[in-house]
């Protein structure tokens, strides 16, 4: 018997790297311009193969397309683990509490008023932040420090904020299939920008959630005890949350709404790994990355040479997976 | 006395006045066990005397005031075992008594080899070593309740505040429950102080009760002297009779109140 507690493996950091490696070869590799392998890693080490073109194609389009997939993919999960943690719910979601609602709010007042492009995202940013703070002044005054009390904010939130933006929707319909295509979410990007746009927040989005990843697990307990503990819980729960919003508005931001990615991701690891958040956090990062770039072939490729809006695709995958958790959650009880 | 001094300690809750003034002390080493029917303010003292919910008056342990200590500090001093603690089922035996050594590492930090050495010993302690892989949702409840007290022992403090620790387990696991908590105290020299709702128990193993009624105490002194038929009739509105268990111990029997009906 090994009298070790329940780590983060390096087998286990093996098999995560690997699949993301895998997951970025197949979203640089599929599309309508064939580019083989060989040159690909060619061109990452430094020699020149490919045609111009081809390596256009590569470094303007496929790459960041596929490393903006990773980040958000990567937050989006590290913020559904860490909202389940705090939050002591199987089925929180960085889309509770507003966020979703908010920046869809946001960016449809930026469309609508005809703002530049480049508005929308920040426009959708400021939305989210506003959705959550929102939620959690309302589940504050309704007096219960109850994390049900904060999740039933967020529905009664989210609903009047979702009620305000078909409301505009309405009003606006010159520009209902710009909005719906943002709302469907969507990983298209103009080369590099989006990426350095969002990296700094989803940086210090990520670190904040993993370096609470004990915090966690003590809070796993409840507050009264991990409050008995030592544990300053009402000041975790803050951090973590704002950091968790901080890093999904960012990707929210610019990839539109891909929901159910921080659900599924961090309960297929829960399944393998056991309830360890020291396990959880660091794989749901990179298989969340794994999974959004692999999501986003698959929207690429099904309807090809039409694209499938990737919320499209993780939603057609994540609602079955989301009555999956919900029965199993209720068994366990 | 440099162990638990407790006086004019008052908590309301909004208009309710859950503990009127209460004074009394427990000495290092003692183990003191808090009675009283339901509603009487037991579970109230314990959380007060470990500073986690508002009070009026003072709480001290070993010459210090527990609710001046910042929240890792108080923990370091002082344990608290709720009457139904929360058991993640997939969690590790290992993992769950490794956070009782929470607050001995820094907010951010993780545990090292020495907090891991301190977790087994403890549960060794219990000898309960064998356990460490297993998951808690596979462990009765009797297994678990010895988990939560290495858990407690891993924490390293030397007053220990259980609430209804055995309330749960049926009567052949609660006397070996409440037997490994005597034997501990002794092995690691600690203050005990436990809500306790099974008087014959309570009886057998503390060393001193104190009966609270209505946020008041009614009685405190060593078991014999709490335990009066008419004391325990009044409090607890129920008719009991007391009697000695022939090794110096008393047993609490409850009796009905109009003898027993006579069967068709």
């Amino acid at each position: 018997m090994i009298d070790r507690p329940t780590r983060l493996t390096w087998g286990m950091v093996l098999v995560g790297v690997a699949t993301l490696v895998g997951a970025v070869l197949l979203g640089v590799l599929v599309g309508p311009i064939h580019i083989p392998l060989a040159d690909v890693i060619g061109r990452l080490t430094g020699s020149q193969t490919l045609s111009q073109r081809q390596a256009d194609i590569l470094s303007v389009v496929r790459l960041p397309r596929v490393v903006l997939g990773g980040l958000v993919g990567s937050m989006l999960a590290l913020a559904g683990a860490a909202y389940q943690g705090v939050f002591r719910n199987p089925l929180a979601d960085p889309y509770l509490l507003g966020v979703a609602a908010g920046a869809g709010l946001g960016a449809t007042i930026a469309i609508t008023a005809g703002a530049t492009l480049g508005l929308v995202p920040i426009a959708a940013f400021v939305g989210a932040v506003a959705g959550v703070a929102a939620t959690y002044g309302l589940g504050r005054t309704a007096g219960s420090r109850s994390t049900t009390t904060l999740i039933l904010a967020g529905v009664a939130v989210a609903s009047f904020l979702t009620a305000v933006q078909t409301y505009l929707q309405q009003r606006h319909t010159q520009v209902l299939r710009q909005v719906y295509s943002w709302i469907l979410g969507r990983l298209s990007t103009s080369g590099w920008s989006e990426v350095t746009l969002v990296l700094p927040y989803l940086l210090v989005g990520g670190v904040v959630i993993l370096l609470h990843r004990r915090m966690l697990d003590v809070l796993s307990l409840g507050d009264e005890e991990a409050g008995a503990l030592g544990v300053p819980v009402r000041r975790v729960r803050l951090f973590v949350v704002a950091a968790a919003t901080l890093g999904t508005a960012a990707a929210v931001a610019v990839s539109g709404l891909i929901g159910f990615v921080g659900i599924i991701v961090p309960h297929a690891i829960r399944l393998v790994t056991g309830a360890s958040y020291r396990v959880i956090l660091p794989l749901s990062a990179m298989f969340g990355a794994a999974f959004l770039i692999t999501a986003d072939v698959a929207a690429r490729t099904v309807l090809s040479p039409a694209e499938l809006p990737i919320g499209v695709v993780t939603a057609f995958l994540g609602a079955p997976f989301f009555v999956l958790v919900l029965r199993t959650s209720k068994d366990a009880r | 006395m440099t162990g638990l001094t407790i006086s004019q300690l008052r908590v309301a809750f909004g208009d309710t006045v859950v503990l009127k003034g209460v004074d009394m002390g427990v000495a290092p080493g003692e183990w003191l066990g808090l009675i009283g029917p339901n509603g009487a303010g037991k579970t109230t003292m314990l959380r007060a005397i470990h500073g986690t919910i508002p009070s009026a008056g003072s709480v001290t342990f070993e010459g210090r005031s527990i609710a001046a200590l910042p929240g890792p500090a108080r923990a370091r001093r002082a344990a608290f075992v709720p009457q139904r603690p929360s058991a993640p089922p997939e969690m590790r035996v290992l993992d769950y008594v490794l956070l009782g050594r929470t607050p001995h590492i820094p907010y951010l930090a993780v545990e090292g080899r020495h907090d891991v050495e301190v977790a087994l010993e403890a549960l060794h302690s219990l000898d309960m070593w064998a356990f460490s892989q297993r998951r808690l949702g596979e462990l009765s409840g009797g297994e678990f309740q010895q988990i939560v007290l290495a858990r407690a022992l891993a924490q390293e403090a030397s007053l220990l505040l259980l609430d209804e620790p055995t309330s749960a387990l049926d009567i052949g696991n609660q006397l070996q429950v409440l037997g490994v908590i005597d034997r501990l105290r002794r092995e690691h020299s600690l203050t005990i102080v436990s809500a306790m709702h099974d008087l014959t128990l309570a009886a057998q193993f503390c060393d001193r009760l104190v009966l609270l009624a209505d946020g008041s105490i009614a009685a405190n002194g060593p078991p014999p002297e709490v335990l009066r038929a008419p004391l325990i009739s009044r409090h607890y509105g129920a008719t009991v009779r007391i009697l000695e268990d022939g090794h110096g111990g008393l047993v609490v029997a409850p009796l009905r109140q109009n003898g027993r009906s006579s069967t068709r």
